[in-house]
């Protein structure tokens, strides 16, 4: 059987180094994010997630991944450098913390919480930070900012269990692939 | 590998084998053209997927509009038998549980009453028709409001003197679908979705007001009020928020449960449980709950709209005949009597974007379609004709009585929006006569008339099948997108 690979829309990265890029689909739309380790993975994913809902685009012609997450290169410890991407209030901080069995359940319960948080209160991510992606749980903080201009993305129903792989990626790190139901 | 092969025109067959653990064969219903495209899409690989599920009946079809969703294929119908370990698939219904469209005929004349009047029209109805992301509906309800609709459905707008009793009879079961648990519904979805009541939401949803074309079956429209000439609205929405994390919820539920049942199948999105489990009749429950929502919810902006018409036409509302001609739903699972091999089985019936289509003399019509059949009513993209069909009573034994219920898309977005800009779309659909009012212009090309297939090919291979027969064809003359 013809297996067609998902088109890139655009790359923000090589295999080794922190990204993400939207896949194409005829009805939805797909993620295709990896990291260094499985929370920078994750952090990636969210941040397309962010992408299509019209919360930050990357940066113009920055080549690299967006810089407004303290993701793989600023986990510094301390509280995380949020910069929100929209304009509106200040950003608020979120703890998110997911339980499943599997890292395809995990990543799949994180990014729908990450979408109901956005709906009920009608805010737009500004931020991300992984903290942790291990024993059945994935624990971390997501910012949002409201007040600002309606965020002028899609509408996501849902993320979808389609063709999910949260995997080693063979370039080394953790490769992730995800759809959206648009 | 086996290969699909045609088994008569426009009817192909994808034999036992073609993914591993088939228990059925798949059969779509498309012309060669609509096939090869379906391939190409890996929406027949989903056909053949579907097929694999524990006590499926009879094959996996697939309507003309088929296309690559996300489990199922959009445009997927799948019965099982719940008495033989037979399963129910939230992904078979989808996130968007109860999503349908419904059409509203008038008295209103295009050339006499509205021509003049439909730029006024399409402003008016934007400032009124709440839509895009997120929002206020117009009815938004309390906690115990919400709960009336999850059971109630239709009625409890109606009780508020939203609406008139007809509205009601031309809906699906009644405009109520019984057997919703308001239980079943999380208190997170109540949280996600209960203020929309009322509001269109975003993608493809649209409101439209049409212009009927061409009646090619006299009968059947003059049964549902149809003329050529005349002006209608035609709605597509769902249940919003509250049908999105209900599905969420659940599938969450069975995507744990599915493997430890011992159940394997060839997408993650396909996990199911047997219908006889307590987990299943949670999520029939909280699906009923929130079909029940969405036929509220379109109920609530169809009255918008005659209120809308009655204020910029400066007419009352009951002189402008804006009668519901019929209100489907084209995500939902249901329990229905089929005869199967001489003898009438109750079967969990998944329709993922295709619509049921019951023939003439159908028992569960209104007596005013009994001889006609059910009214399917099938939207276009903007820009491009939609149709009324009614069903034909033969596809009761080929497709669990089901068909078509859009064009069905045939591009991605990223790529139907690097095509064309919004503005530059608009500008087109409007120099051809269209106007449009979208909440987001930038997002507008994404569904371009060109990211969908030829709506008037998928009606007539379903007339050709004997699915469902064309009654009407309608034109665009304003959009209100999501």
């Amino acid at each position: 059987m013809a297996q067609r690979p998902g088109v890139p829309d655009h790359d923000h990265g090589g295999p080794r180094r922190a990204g993400y890029e939207l896949l194409e689909h005829t009805a939805d739309v797909g993620i295709r994010a990896r990291g260094p380790t499985l929370e920078a993975a994750f952090e990636q994913a969210t941040e397309g997630l962010a992408e299509v809902l019209g919360a930050l685009a990357p940066p113009e012609g920055s080549g690299g991944p967006p810089g407004w997450s303290p993701g793989a290169s600023g986990r510094s410890g301390g509280p995380p450098g949020w910069s929100p991407g929209g304009s509106g209030g200040p950003a608020e901080a979120v703890v998110v913390e997911v339980a499943a069995g599997d890292p395809g359940g995990l990543l799949v319960d994180w990014l729908n919480e990450v979408l109901w948080l956005r709906e009920v209160r009608q805010a737009v991510v500004a931020g991300v930070r992984v903290e942790r992606v291990a024993d059945g749980a994935a624990v971390g903080e997501v910012a949002f900012t409201s007040g600002g201009p309606a965020p002028d993305g899609t509408s996501v129903k849902a993320v979808t269990y389609h063709r999910l792989r949260v995997e080693p990626d063979p370039g080394g790190g953790w490769l992730i692939e995800v759809y959206l139901d648009v | 590998m086996s290969e699909p092969r045609r088994l008569e025109p426009s009817v192909w067959e994808i034999p036992v084998g073609y993914v591993e653990g088939m228990r059925v064969p798949g059969i779509v219903f498309a012309s060669d053209e609509l096939f090869d495209r379906a391939v190409e899409d890996r929406a027949v690989e989903q056909v053949a997927n579907v097929a694999t599920l524990p006590g499926i009946v009879g094959a996996s079809y697939a309507m003309p509009d088929i296309h690559w969703g996300y489990g199922f294929p959009i445009g997927g119908v799948a019965a099982t038998d719940p008495a033989e370990g037979g399963v129910v698939s939230p992904g078979g219904v989808g996130f968007d549980i109860g999503c349908g469209v419904r059409l509203l005929r008038s008295d209103l004349d295009w050339d006499a009453d509205v021509r003049e009047r439909i730029g006024e029209l399409v402003g008016a109805l934007a400032r009124r028709i709440p839509r895009g992301p997120g929002g206020a509906g117009l009815l938004p309800l309390d906690r115990a409001g919400v709960d009336r609709v999850l059971v109630e459905g239709v009625r409890l707008p109606l009780a508020r003197g939203i609406g008139v009793e007809a509205d009601a009879a031309a809906c699906e079961d009644g405009g109520t679908v019984p057997g919703a648990d308001p239980a079943q519904v999380s208190d997170r979805a109540y949280q996600r979705g209960a203020p929309q009541l009322g509001s269109l939401g975003g993608g493809n949803h649209f409101l439209e007001v049409q212009v009927v074309d061409q009646v090619r079956d006299q009968p059947a429209a003059a049964a549902m009020g149809l003329t050529a000439g005349q002006v209608c609205v035609m709605l597509h929405t769902g249940s919003r928020g509250i049908g999105h994390q209900t599905c969420t919820d659940h599938l969450k539920v069975i995507d744990r449960l599915s493997p430890a049942l011992g159940i394997r199948v060839p997408d993650r999105q396909l996990s199911c449980v047997p219908v006889q489990r307590p987990e299943a009749a949670a999520y029939l429950g909280a699906m009923r709950a929130a079909a029940n929502f969405a036929l509220a919810n379109r109920h609530v902006l169809a009255d918008g709209v005659r209120q809308v018409f009655a204020e910029v036409l400066g007419r009352p509302v009951a002189d402008l005949g804006m009668d519901l001609v019929y209100d489907v739903s084209h995500n939902l699972a249901k329990l229905e009597e089929h005869e199967v091999e001489g003898r009438p089985r109750t079967l969990c019936v998944h329709r993922k974007g295709a619509t049921r289509a019951l023939g003439p003399g159908h028992p569960d019509l209104p007596d005013r379609y009994r001889d006609v059949g059910q009214p399917v009513i099938n939207p276009g993209s903007m820009g491009t004709f939609s149709y009324v069909l009614a069903g034909d009573r033969r596809a009761g034994a080929r497709s669990f009585a089901s068909t078509c219920h859009g064009a069905g898309r045939s591009m991605s977005r990223t790529r139907a929006r690097k095509l064309m800009s919004g503005p530059d779309l608009r500008r087109k659909l409007e120099a051809e006569g269209v106007v449009l009012a979208a909440s987001n212009w930038k997002l507008l090309s994404e569904e371009a008339p060109y990211a969908y297939k030829d709506a008037t090919a998928v009606v007539e291979t379903c007339e050709r099948v004997g699915l469902s027969r064309v009654v009407a064809r309608l034109r665009p003359a304003g959009v209100l997108k999501g």
